[in-house]
């Protein structure tokens, strides 16, 4: 019985096939959110080949097989439409636009693949997110954006780049930088300054093996893959987008002393350190101690003198500088574009041009920047091809010294410099000489005589031409450049009294330094792609391609001195050195290429939408290594299994899309800053040079390593993708298991190699493990036209881990330690032991645990946990009501540690000594049973785990408030087509222990008073003619 | 007709990769070359030679150590710790508290591998076989006094029966982990290489002769203090003489002797090494802008009668009146701290001839004092010889004259530990607990580097020192 119907039904079923004719249907696509019609939309039958592509008014017309009842409607950034044709012969299609469909397509920047049949971890980062920002820097925009992704940016100085380290570091001396890719050509790493992320339409990062095995040799560390935007069919729109804000000095958890204070704090000092009176005589350094009435030294004084010393006491104090306010201003940022985008069917363009302007928190500190992006688009037929091109001009002021311990340092500086000093004298000089007392004046000084910049121009150029050779083949070839050249100058001004003061002749003369760098990758990649869906059911992906790029790189420099403060920052102002005036400059400079060749294949097979195997390998060969191990192979295979395309999640409701996912595969670490050995390495080589007194020297500049190979990751990664609840809740969730195998390691060679002390190689010899998991989920609590609200969180757990040195010792590298079992980024120092209370002094902890007062670097643990955040993420919301926006992200790092060298400096009696300024935190044990947290300044101090703190922190990264104007207002004007009103916030709140200037400045393991990253407020206002 | 175009397109860009890939990989250095390019003229030999010779700062090691360890120094006024654990005797082996004595260990071998690199490429490279041989000596030579220097560093006094010696290398070998030999080979293999230095080495005349490079004459004046060292005091003598008698840098007095020390002249000197302007390795005693971090001791300062010209010559007093190193303050030429590292003076010659005769087993100490006295005589203004009968009395006269005379050349630590005397600082130079260092203390003999021990398991530490 059950059969009879069952087949009734089939009958019925091939009868209505039977019935239905081949028919054209016809209609129009547009966008929902503004009604305009959408160009090149594909519009396609469900099930076949059949398909087509909206015309520049949007409409399309199709001719759909008798079997057939469906047609799918797709276009980049909005859902993908499935509707049902029924009797229908007009289809209009309204498109939503959607984020979280943006990336239908993964861009891997080699072949795209589907999402769907995509098996790895990828996130991609919406055009919104990456414009219209007061960085000058893309890379700072990841902060709190990817899973698994830590982004740290080291020195707020405009323009300055991040360090981005995805799913932890995987190399210990090869560097963790990731492959950045530009329209399929691969970049430079780091130098992005040059790049307007205005002009991207989104950002993909590649974590897992399947995508970064594709790159081979350069892709351990995970790729980031950048699309720019390219030129809509339709009629020309013209945007503008300009944005104006302020960037507000920063603020330190360390307030300096009034000048009340620090000759109270120096009188208190003067009374432990010097019970006599006798040995602190420096009225410079310590006028609160030597015209004290307490000190003892003072006691046979006439009363005569005694009254003197209370009046300079009495003028000293009338003097209170606050050097936060001289040293540091508001910041200004500005960023005006003008874009232009449209063509027709055939050809399609898109131009912009960009200027970006910003000046920052400390004099001689700023950012200039003119892009312009030109992307043309041609389809004929069977040919497509891409052709971008971006040239970027950038102008940067520097100051002499924003990164280290130098008094120069403005952010040193500001802090140390007593207050009853002054920055400038009467007549208008700055306040300079030697001593604690003019450390201010000198910077100050220093920072305005002195030129230092730099510019650069950057090329990027990248073109793709495909052609179908049959329905199933086409052809591609893809090639580009990276250009960029840095032009230096840096001027030394003879009047600085630093320069005055100096006793050798090119010290005292004062100097002009120029250099240029000038760094060229160029890449070509041809492929052919066979595609095939056999029966309905088996789809075939298949390509093979080819590959070269060529690194070229190469850099000059002088330095002459002799410059009359006349004619300042220019190299015709040197002086030509005699034997007589010893001016003797430095020329210098180097040129170096490397080459990658590459073969590579890589299939997909999909069986019914339902099963998806992909599979790859490369073989890369590398100038970098030696003849025997020059070609190295990589592969991948990774699987997709699509959950909700079977039978019992079919017609299940509140699953929309369930898929699983699986990946392993290996690549190889060898970016262009990735590689500890550079381009020869390998080879042991010998150099020439100049001895002290002029004679040419040659020497062994490399020792070599004949068995040098590449550090190799091998990934696994295990993956789901799901959107339940109506699209109500969406994300993906990722564990994964990073291994270095071949991982450099240092080994200490004897002297007696020629090395000298301590000498080492790198070997490859050890392995590290990363591991963890990652966590994307969005939650739309509400969805309806004109009310979208998203709460997003997403954020990754890792866990490094030298898991082998391959039997080298254990070696102290920079303030850490490389030890097998723990993270590579393990704190190293001797464990603190607070301040003895009867005594006032220091107390540490020796190996053993036990309380000293001796400080001894041979009791140096790594107990204080690591410098790389295992938990990191960001969240936040966004809500869209009517005509207005409404964004937030909070970024945040837990589990680090850091070490902040400024509060070595302003709690630290041994430069009350010197003079320097201190933080009004300052507690300085005084008297027997004071619990304190400095020792008595009769002990000297030492670095210790006493300035080892929690660099953890949840930052308000971002808030922007945006307004549309209403359709309404719109129309009357006749030529606006779209408008919008935002006011921004950057760096709004931190959330964190850190008592430094910011946990995210200076290097990840310490502090030396970097440019801390300041808060922005902007405004700005985007026009669509 | 259009599909054919773009083929073709494709093509020529397939190709245009193909070519440009044709050898790519077999890229070379352009900034430097390998190892097998490295020696093809005597030019090129010559250039490693200068390598080796700006190596020879290493001595400037002897000079820091010597003023730390012994009595000749003190810590200056602005010393914020340069130098002040091993001044206070708390150095050990490890790179943080032993870098001021570990760093020569390092810096002799650099040169010994130089050294070995070129020997080995010498004699594949073709040239005038004269200029080749002149090249090969002058490194024998070097190679000779760098292991010299080592073992007077890093073992104890000289005995043929003591097996920890230095490791000597004949050969570069990046990745070797060679043992300490004993210090009756390292005696055999020093004195080997500078006998086969002497016999390549041209005759010297007053016209090639230069105090920049090894030659016969410094070759003998370095073999007249290794036999000192080693005991051979007749040799001593014999050297010592060759040296005196060459006349080829005799010893001078007043301003030329005064000359010396700002390098307006070359009196004396047989042997020095050549700083150029921005190296100041006279910094180490007083910085570029005046910081005094080692400044002569009272000691010292007492010992010269103030008709001594090396009273002034030597100890400078700066505007606050505090004593400094006079001696590397400032070359006339090349500006601050500048000077030149002088190795070898005449005036050591005739010191170590006065202190062999005392020494010898029959000891002549009429001839050894007329050595001491003609010292005195160029140095002291109205000097009249001193005579002297007791062999002990002119041994120590002769002695602290070194002091005086070779006073931050690298020289009273050897002295000491040669002679197994104490370190006896003033109280007005030193605390208690570093005021002396007892004849024989194993500090005496300096801690080879942890780091060597940790990379080389072959190397035995010397006692006294954990690793």
């Amino acid at each position: 019985m059950k059969k009879l119907v069952q087949s009734l039904f089939v009958m019925l079923l091939i009868a209505t096939s039977v019935l239905a004719q081949d028919k054209k249907v016809t209609g129009k696509v547009t966008a929902k959110d503004d009604g305009m019609p959408l160009p090149g939309v594909s519009v396609k039958v469900t099930g076949t080949n059949i398909g087509t592509q909206t015309n520049v008014d949007g409409k399309y017309s199709i001719t759909i097989p008798l079997n057939s009842r469906t047609i799918e409607v797709s276009y980049v950034g909005f859902s993908t439409q499935k509707l049902v044709v029924g009797d229908n012969t007009v289809i209009n299609v309204s498109l939503a636009s959607d984020a979280k469909a943006l990336s239908e397509v993964i861009v891997n920047g080699i072949v795209p693949i589907k999402r769907k049949e995509f098996a790895g971890a990828a996130t991609s980062i919406s055009s919104e997110n990456l414009g219209n920002k007061p960085v000058a820097s893309f890379d700072q925009l990841l902060q709190g954006r990817v899973p698994g992704l830590s982004a740290l940016t080291s020195s707020g100085a405009p323009g300055s780049s991040t360090n981005i380290i995805i799913r932890g570091s995987s190399s210990l001396a090869g560097g963790s930088t990731p492959l950045y890719i530009v329209d399929g050509v691969p970049i430079e790493q780091n130098t992005f300054q040059g790049l307007n992320s205005n002009d991207f339409e989104s950002v993909e990062v590649l974590r897992d093996a399947s995508a970064s095995a594709l790159y081979g040799s350069r892709g351990a560390n995970g790729v980031i893959v950048i699309s720019t935007k390219r030129g809509k069919a339709g009629k020309l729109t013209i945007g503008f987008d300009s944005q104006f804000g302020v960037k507000t000095p920063p603020s330190f958890a360390f307030t300096p002393q009034s000048t009340k204070q620090l000759l109270q704090t120096q009188e208190n000092y003067g009374l432990l350190a010097d019970p006599n009176g006798s040995v602190l005589t420096n009225a410079n350094n310590l006028p609160g101690w030597v015209y004290s009435p307490k000190n003892p030294g003072n006691a046979g004084l006439t009363p005569a003198q005694k009254a003197r010393y209370a009046s300079i006491l009495d003028s000293i104090s009338q003097i209170n500088t606050n050097w936060h306010d001289v040293t540091f201003k508001n910041g200004t940022f500005s960023n005006n574009q003008v874009t232009l985008s449209g063509g027709g069917e055939k050809v399609r363009s898109f131009t912009s041009l960009g200027l970006y302007n910003e000046k920052g928190t400390t004099a001689r500190s700023s950012f200039d920047r003119v892009t312009l992006r030109n992307n043309i688009d041609i389809t004929d037929n069977k040919f497509k091809a891409q052709i971008s091109s971006s040239l970027a001009y950038v102008s940067r002021s520097n100051q002499q010294s924003t990164t280290t311990n130098s008094t120069g340092n403005p952010f040193l500086s500001f802090a140390i410099t007593p207050p009853y000093s002054v920055p400038t004298l009467p007549d208008g000089n700055y306040y300079t000489g030697t001593g604690a007392k003019f450390v201010g004046g000198n910077q100050l000084q220093l920072t305005a005589l002195d030129i230092n910049k730099n510019n650069q121009l950057k090329a990027l150029l990248s073109g793709t031409a495909s052609y179908e050779i049959t329905n199933h083949l086409s052809a591609a070839i893809t090639s580009g450049i990276d250009y960029r050249e840095t032009q230096g100058s840096n001027y030394g001004n003879k009047l600085a009294y630093v320069r005055i003061t100096s006793t050798t002749p090119t010290g005292k003369a004062g100097f002009q330094s120029e250099s240029l760098t000038r760094f060229l990758t160029a890449n070509v990649r041809p492929s052919f792609t066979y595609q095939n869906l056999f029966n309905n059911k088996h789809s075939v992906n298949f390509s093979v391609l080819g590959e070269y790029v060529g690194e070229f790189a190469k850099s000059l420099s002088l330095t002459g001195y002799g410059i009359d403060p006349r004619t300042p920052n220019t190299p015709a102002a040197i002086t030509q050195a005699t034997a007589s005036n010893q001016l003797f400059g430095n020329l210098g400079g180097g040129k170096s290429q490397n080459t990658l060749l590459s073969a590579m294949i890589i299939g997909n097979y999909t069986y019914d939408g339902k099963y998806t195997l992909n599979a790859s390998y490369r073989n890369d060969g590398s100038s970098k290594l030696p003849e025997k191990n020059r070609w190295v192979g990589f592969y991948s295979i990774s699987g997709v299994w699509n959950a909700k395309q079977e039978n019992f999640l079919k017609d299940v409701d509140f699953v929309n899309s369930l898929r699983f996912k699986a990946s392993y595969g290996g690549s190889g670490n060898n970016g262009n800053d990735n590689f500890a050995y550079g381009d020869f390495g390998y080879l042991p080589q010998f150099s020439l040079g100049t001895t002290l007194t002029g004679n040419r020297t040659l020497f062994p500049s490399n020792v070599g390593n004949p068995d040098l190979t590449w550090e190799k990751v091998y990934q696994t990664n295990i993956g789901i993708d799901f959107d339940i609840f109506r699209g109500k809740i969406f994300g993906e969730l990722n564990v994964y298991n990073k291994v270095t195998k071949d991982l450099f390691v240092q080994k200490t060679l004897s002297a007696t190699s020629g090395l000298g002390v301590g000498g080492s190689i790198i070997v490859n010899a050890g392995q590290l493990q990363n591991r963890g998991f990652e966590w994307d989920i969005n939650y739309r609590p509400i969805d309806k036209n004109d009310f979208i609200w998203t709460i997003y969180a997403n954020g990754a757990y890792n866990q490094n881990k030298i898991t082998s040195l391959g039997g080298e010792q254990s070696y102290e590298s920079g303030t850490g330690k490389i030890t097998e079992g723990l993270p590579s980024s393990a704190q190293y120092t001797v464990r603190w032991g607070g301040v003895d209370a009867a005594t006032g002094a220091p107390l540490y902890y020796t190996k053993d645990g036990k309380l000293t007062t001796n400080y001894s670097s041979n009791d140096q643990v790594q107990t204080f946990g690591q410098s790389e955040a295992p938990w990191k993420g960001g969240f936040g919301t966004e809500l869209r009501y009517k005509q207005f926006g409404f964004s937030t992200l909070f970024s945040f790092q837990q589990g680090a540690t850091k070490s902040d060298n400024l509060e070595y400096f302003v709690e630290n009696t041994s430069f009350i000594r010197n003079g320097y300024n201190q933080s009004t935190s300052l507690d300085f044990w005084q008297k027997p049973g004071d619990i304190a947290s400095t020792p008595s300044p009769v002990y000297s101090s030492n670095f210790s785990s006493k300035i080892l703190h929690d660099a953890s922190f949840i930052r308000l990264r971002d808030v922007t408030i945006s307004y549309f104007l209403p359709k309404s207002i719109l129309t009357k004007s006749k030529f606006i087509s779209s408008a919008k009103l935002y006011v921004q916030g950057t760096n709004l709140i931190m959330f964190t222990k850190w008592r430094g200037p910011d946990p995210e400045a200076g290097a990840p393991n310490i502090n030396l008073s970097e440019y801390p990253n300041p808060t922005a407020f902007t405004a700005g206002l985007n026009f669509t003619f | 007709m259009i599909k054919y175009k773009y083929i073709g397109l494709f093509l020529l860009g397939a190709t245009f990769t193909l070519s440009s890939c044709k050898n790519t990989l077999d890229l070379v250095p352009t900034d430097s070359f390998s190892n097998a390019n490295a020696f093809r003229t005597t030019d090129d030999l010559q250039q490693g030679l200068n390598t080796a010779y700006n190596q020879f700062t290493a001595y400037s090691n002897n000079v820091y150590v010597s003023a730390l360890i012994s009595d000749e120094a003190k810590l200056g006024a602005d010393n914020s710790g340069q130098g002040t654990l091993t001044y206070q005797y708390q150095y050990s082996a490890d790179a943080t508290t032993g870098g001021d004595v570990t760093n020569a260990w390092g810096g002799y071998y650099s040169l010994i591998d130089q050294a070995n690199r070129i020997l080995a490429a010498t004699p594949a490279v073709a040239g005038d076989i004269n200029v080749k041989n002149n090249i090969k000596a002058q490194l024998l030579g070097l190679r000779g006094i760098s292991h010299f220097e080592l073992l007077r560093m890093y073992s104890k006094n000289f005995s043929a029966s003591d097996p920890l010696g230095v490791p000597y290398l004949t050969a570069s070998n990046v990745l070797g982990k060679p043992s300490r030999n004993t210090q009756a080979e390292d005696m055999t293999m020093l004195e080997k290489d500078l006998a086969d230095s002497y016999s390549l080495l041209p005759a010297v005349t007053t016209s090639n002769f230069t105090d920049t490079a090894i030659n016969k004459v410094n070759i003998d004046a370095y073999r007249a203090r290794i036999s000192l060292y080693k005991g051979d005091y007749q040799k001593a003598i014999d050297y010592a003489t060759t040296v005196i008698n060459s006349g080829i840098r005799p010893i001078s007095s007043g301003s030329a002797f005064q000359g010396i020390w700002t390098d307006s002249n070359n009196e004396e000197v047989l042997f020095r090494i050549r700083y150029a302007n921005n190296t100041s390795f006279g910094s180490l005693f007083t910085t570029t802008s005046g910081n005094i971090y080692l400044a002569p001791s009272s000691k010292l300062t007492s010992l010269y009668a103030t008709s001594d010209i090396r009273k002034a010559t030597y100890i400078g007093s700066n505007g606050s009146g505090l004593p400094f190193v006079k001696k590397y303050e400032k070359s006339t030429a090349r500006g601050g701290r500048a000077v030149d590292l002088k190795v070898i003076r005449i005036s050591e010659m005739y010191l170590i001839r006065a202190e062999a005769y005392a020494k010898l087993t029959s000891p002549n100490v009429l001839l050894g004092a007329q050595d001491l006295n003609t010292v005195r005589k160029n140095r002291i203004t109205g000097y009249t010889d001193q005579i002297y009968t007791d062999k002990d009395v002119l041994l120590a006269d002769v002695i602290e004259e070194r002091l005086k005379e070779l006073a931050f050349e690298g020289q009273r630590f050897f002295d000491l530990k040669r002679n197994n005397l104490p370190v006896n600082r003033s109280t007005n130079d030193a605390a208690p607990s570093y005021l002396n260092l007892a004849a024989n203390s194993y500090r005496f003999v300096l801690p080879i580097p942890s780091s060597e021990i940790l990379a080389n398991p072959n190397i035995v530490q010397n006692s006294g020192y954990n690793n």
